[in-house]
């Protein structure tokens, strides 16, 4: 049984799940030198420190410090020097790969279509690889320097997922590595997707784990708690959704949180949802907390939904509450639906709720 | 009579123009903030010690990008539609809300300042569009509704989108118009409102096949005549379009523009069209916006081939040099003639590509602070560079453009002059006048730097108020711009100084040396500048002179510089910095005042890139921010 309030209860399976996450991370550490361990951050600051502002007239042209993609600091790997482990053959695709997507300011025409053939037959490529290649994605992942071609070595890694826990490492090492540096939002957000791919159990664990964390950033916390609600495993996570729902001071974290009860889509969790859509402040959480609701699609939900769709100021919010009735879709839905409608004050709410009845 | 008509716009827009003026008109208050109890979270712009700090991150955008396009809702929301996080190679299906989080007063104040972005419908469901798009438009339809328009799924070689898809603003959801199909699907267009609330699409590129026949060889003998051996290639292409077509709102259908009580296709004059240009309205031969007779005046830009000599180009992205004509001139379009008519008074000094921009400095007040009719028909041309390969090159001087009319003939006798001036040693390729700086928010201070130029930036206009005599205050229109990238080639033409984004934003005052209500105070007092002394009827009717003030702030952006951070010597607050924001898009959101487009605006930067030339490269981060206007000028 999950707690819906307090502190998140993990289930046992998820606690064994967890510790041999650990243990396998240990395990691996002892095994395997620490791959040369990007370190952006550092370069990047140190770079902004010998920085200066460069001043002058036009015809007096100041040589900068080229502008540095946030990938800059990561060393570019070579062919000819390949580090024990890697698999050269696809090592030696790939580098093919990214030559032929490199991008210049002055690229021809015939070299970006070229590009855009080589971006599709890399994914391609990547698409038909083993878990084998794991180890040799993974080490190439952490040197690339071109943020492009590192998203399509990370959803390849989210690929093999399903086919190995080794992937879930290889993106954990990343996401670990890149988290923090500066300016890369962007690509942290595709981390977290291709995490999404994954599909596994340690994937499911680490996710989470995540996600308790009070020392994950909130907008990190927002992209795990959408990726655990497009795992299988989801509903084991209810608890804890419905504890960020709740608790988290971001309002995207509980917004999102709300929406993947709405996957979950749990009787147990309509009290918590109506008794958060009451207290929360955000029009927008509320909405969803009602569309979650009306996912759930159960009729016990109905007199609350009437009296928010009957009472609440927010003419936004009685519209959602309006449409959740609509999803339960019962005649007694229906019957509610009409004498909302008939009270609505606002007119545009009151033309869309007709229209709904009378799809009903 | 008065009617809503085309405002200023930027690509696609109109209705921003057409809001603003009827909230002004109206004098509403944003549907949302109707009641002055509900507005912005106060934010300062000077930190306790003093120190101007006017920008400020928002929560971060659910998906940072460029190439993006951004419009007002009516309710004051801003929502973002599109773009790309990944070079143009592949384009976004979401969108995005920007909610500055009103707050009561009294009430606890939200968990961020400055704002929050919305990325699920009123049923908590991800926005998403049906079609993956950049390079498209949006614009508010009179039902609220946001229509997108045109656009592509990449720059390479993706066809254009020919469906539109309608943002419902109450539920948050798109729908695909299942019967509008555009006749010519086209990127690189403008969008902007017809007096009857109609849309039109001008110019943009479109995707056709060029068919080339290729001689191999000839054949002799062999009891033949003999003959060329030929093959053909099929080479996809994209064309500039000379067409405009035309968005019934009440038919939800497309159709070609056609000259009145025709069925003769309305063309633009241009030869061969005109894509990547700039679109602005102005007021016509009544002086006064928003009304039957306003302009809608196209500028900047480029053509590209459809066959020829001239090389086609063959995909979207950034045009190689080579293959496309810049574009200095300027054509108006005339809805009551239904014509696009060439401009021959007035030509730009330079071309200008990758996003000019242009605006009205009547869009918040038809009238001078000294009461003369016509601030709507003078308008302001920035941004934009030659798209010159591996070495382009930022237009450095921005061009204001006065509009008079005879009354007789097309677009009521239409006579355009560029503004100029006597060359002066403080010229430095901007407008003469004084580049000032605004110090910690002032008082301004002479520059002795030149004002850097700006391309893939972004710009808007909004209002601001001037104390013409003491306790009489007149409303205006300034315009900020923002964010973009400074480049320039060496003299001898062989290497490109990336100076990475332009930090501080500044503001074009038209108006400059009235006095501003701070200056009252100040002793000694600034000489007030008399716009009866620079007026000429014919070349510059309004007087404007006007200057650039840039501001002692910068944007804050990546690890290469610290949010807030004073890097600028105090004498040229001005500085080229590695900020890494380009593909920017500008917004004024309402300020503390809960009301829209007053003097308390505030403008919100949406999205950019962090790579000039790498076609945007990875996307900011932050990815938004909110600058607070100085309000001491």
């Amino acid at each position: 049984m999950l707690k819906t309030a307090g502190p998140i209860v993990i289930p046992i399976t998820c606690g064994v799940g967890l510790i041999a996450l650990f243990v396998f991370l240990l395990l691996r550490n002892a095994d395997e030198p620490k791959p040369v361990a990007p370190a952006p951050k550092q370069a990047a600051s140190e770079s902004a420190n010998a920085w200066e502002i460069p001043l002058g007239s036009p015809t007096e042209p100041v040589q900068s410090t080229p502008p540095q993609p946030a990938g800059a600091g990561l060393e570019r790997w070579t062919l000819d020097n390949l580090p024990a482990g890697w698999n050269p053959q696809v090592a030696e695709h790939l580098a093919g790969f990214f030559a032929r997507m490199e991008m210049t300011p002055d690229i021809s025409q015939e070299r970006l279509i070229d590009l855009a053939k080589a971006r599709e037959e890399i994914a391609d490529y990547l698409k038909s690889l083993g878990p084998e290649a794991i180890p040799t994605l993974s080490k190439i992942l952490r040197v690339e320097t071109d943020f492009v071609n590192r998203r399509f070595l990370l959803y390849a890694l989210g690929d093999l997922g399903p086919k190995s826990e080794d992937a879930t490492i290889a993106l954990l090492d990343f996401y670990t590595a890149r988290k923090d540096v500066p300016g890369s939002r962007s690509e942290v957000n595709h981390i977290v997707d291709a995490m999404k791919r994954l599909k596994n159990d340690t994937a499911y664990q680490m996710m989470g784990s995540f996600i308790d964390d009070q020392a994950t950033s909130p907008e990190d916390c927002d992209k795990f708690i959408q990726a655990l609600s497009e795992h299988p495993r989801r509903e084991e996570s209810e608890g804890r959704f419905i504890e960020k729902m709740r608790a988290h001071s971001d309002r995207s974290v509980r917004n999102h949180a709300a929406q993947a009860l709405g996957k979950v889509k749990s009787k147990n969790s309509l009290g918590d949802l109506m008794a958060q859509c009451d207290r929360e402040e955000a029009w927008h959480v509320r909405q969803t907390i009602l569309g979650t609701i009306g996912k759930i699609g159960d009729a016990s939900a109905l007199p609350y939904l009437e009296r928010v769709a009957r009472t609440d100021e927010d003419s936004r919010v009685r519209l959602s509450a309006a449409s959740a009735i609509r999803r339960i879709g019962t005649p007694r839905a229906k019957k509610i639906l009409a004498s909302v409608q008939a009270e609505e004050r606002d007119p545009k709410n009151r033309d869309r709720f007709q229209g709904w009845l009378e799809e009903m | 009579m008065k009617q809503s008509f085309i405002g200023f716009s930027f690509r696609g827009a109109g209705w921003l123009g057409l809001l603003a003026v009827a909230c002004l008109a109206l004098a509403c208050k944003g549907s949302q903030s109707a009641n002055t109890t509900f507005g912005a979270p106060p934010l300062s712009d000077r930190t306790e010690a003093g120190v101007y700090k006017p920008y400020f991150a928002t929560a971060e955008m659910h998906t940072p990008r460029y190439l993006h396009e951004v419009i007002r809702l009516k309710t004051g929301l801003i929502f973002v539609t599109g773009g790309s996080d990944e070079r143009g190679f592949a384009s976004l299906d979401s969108a995005e809300i920007f909610d500055e989080v009103q707050v009561k007063k009294g009430e606890r104040r939200p968990d961020t300042l400055s704002g929050t972005w919305i990325d699920t419908d009123f049923e908590g469901n991800a926005i998403i569009l049906e079609f993956s798009r950049m390079w498209h438009t949006s614009s508010i339809l009179p039902d609220d509704k946001v229509i997108i328009i045109g656009g592509a799924a990449n720059w390479i070689q993706s066809r254009p989108v020919e469906r539109v898809e309608v943002f419902d603003p109450e539920t948050r959801v798109f729908e695909t118009l299942k019967d509008a199909k555009m006749v010519l699907p086209r990127i690189r267009h403008s969008s902007n409102f017809l007096p009857d609330g109609n849309i039109l699409v001008s110019g943009g590129q479109f995707f056709d096949v060029f068919t080339d026949v290729q001689n191999q060889g000839n054949i002799t003998g062999g009891g033949f005549g003999g003959g060329a051996i030929t093959i053909q290639i099929r080479i996809t292409i994209f064309p500039s379009t000379d067409s405009a077509e035309v968005f019934n709102f009440r038919e939800l259908t497309f159709t070609r523009l056609t000259e009145p009580e025709s069925t003769r296709p309305s063309n633009l004059s241009s030869s061969r069209g005109r894509a990547g240009h700039a679109a602005v309205s102005i007021a016509g031969f009544d002086s006064t916006l928003r009304t039957e007779d306003d302009l809608l005046v196209l500028v900047g830009g480029f053509q590209t081939p459809k066959t020829g000599t001239i090389v086609p180009q063959v995909t979207i992205a950034r045009p190689p040099a080579g293959t496309l004509t810049l574009l200095k001139n300027l054509e108006v379009f005339d809805p009551t003639s239904g014509l696009f008519i060439q401009i021959g008074t007035a030509f730009l000094l330079g071309p200008r590509v990758n996003d000019p921009q242009a605006a009205n400095f009547g869009v918040f007040n038809d009238r001078s602070p000294d009461n003369q009719l016509g601030m709507g028909n003078v308008f302001l041309v920035a941004q934009g560079d030659d798209n010159a390969t591996a070495c382009f090159n930022t237009m450095i001087q921005d061009e204001v453009f006065a509009a008079t009319f005879t009354g007789f003939g097309p677009a009521f006798g239409l006579t355009m002059n560029r503004i100029s001036y006597p060359a002066s040693a403080t010229e430095n390729g901007h407008l003469p006048g004084i580049e000032a700086t605004v110090a910690n928010g002032g008082p301004e201070i002479p520059m002795t730097n030149f004002n850097p130029g700006r391309t893939m930036a972004g710009m808007v206009a909004l209002p601001r108020s001037v104390e013409t005599r003491p306790g009489q205050f007149a409303t205006s229109t300034w315009v900020y711009a923002g964010s973009g990238v400074h480049t320039w080639c060496t003299p001898a033409g062989l290497a490109t100084y990336f100076d990475g984004t332009v930090a501080a934003g500044v503001i074009f005052d038209p108006l400059y040396r009235l006095i501003p209500a701070a200056d009252f105070t100040q002793n000694p007092r600034p000489n007030a500048r008399d716009l009866t002394a620079t007026r000429d009827p014919t070349t510059n009717p309004m007087g404007i002179v006007g200057t650039y003030l840039a501001l002692d702030g910068k944007l804050p952006t990546t690890d290469r510089i610290g949010f807030g951070d004073t890097l600028f010597p105090p004498a040229a607050t001005w500085a080229i910095v590695i900020a890494h924001r380009v593909w920017v898009e500008l917004i004024a959101l309402a300020g503390e005042d809960g009301i829209h487009d007053s003097v308390d605006d505030r403008v919100l930067h949406v999205g950019g890139g962090q790579e000039p030339d790498g076609s945007g490269g990875e996307p900011s981060a932050p990815s938004s921010e909110v600058l607070i206007m100085p309000r001491s000028l």
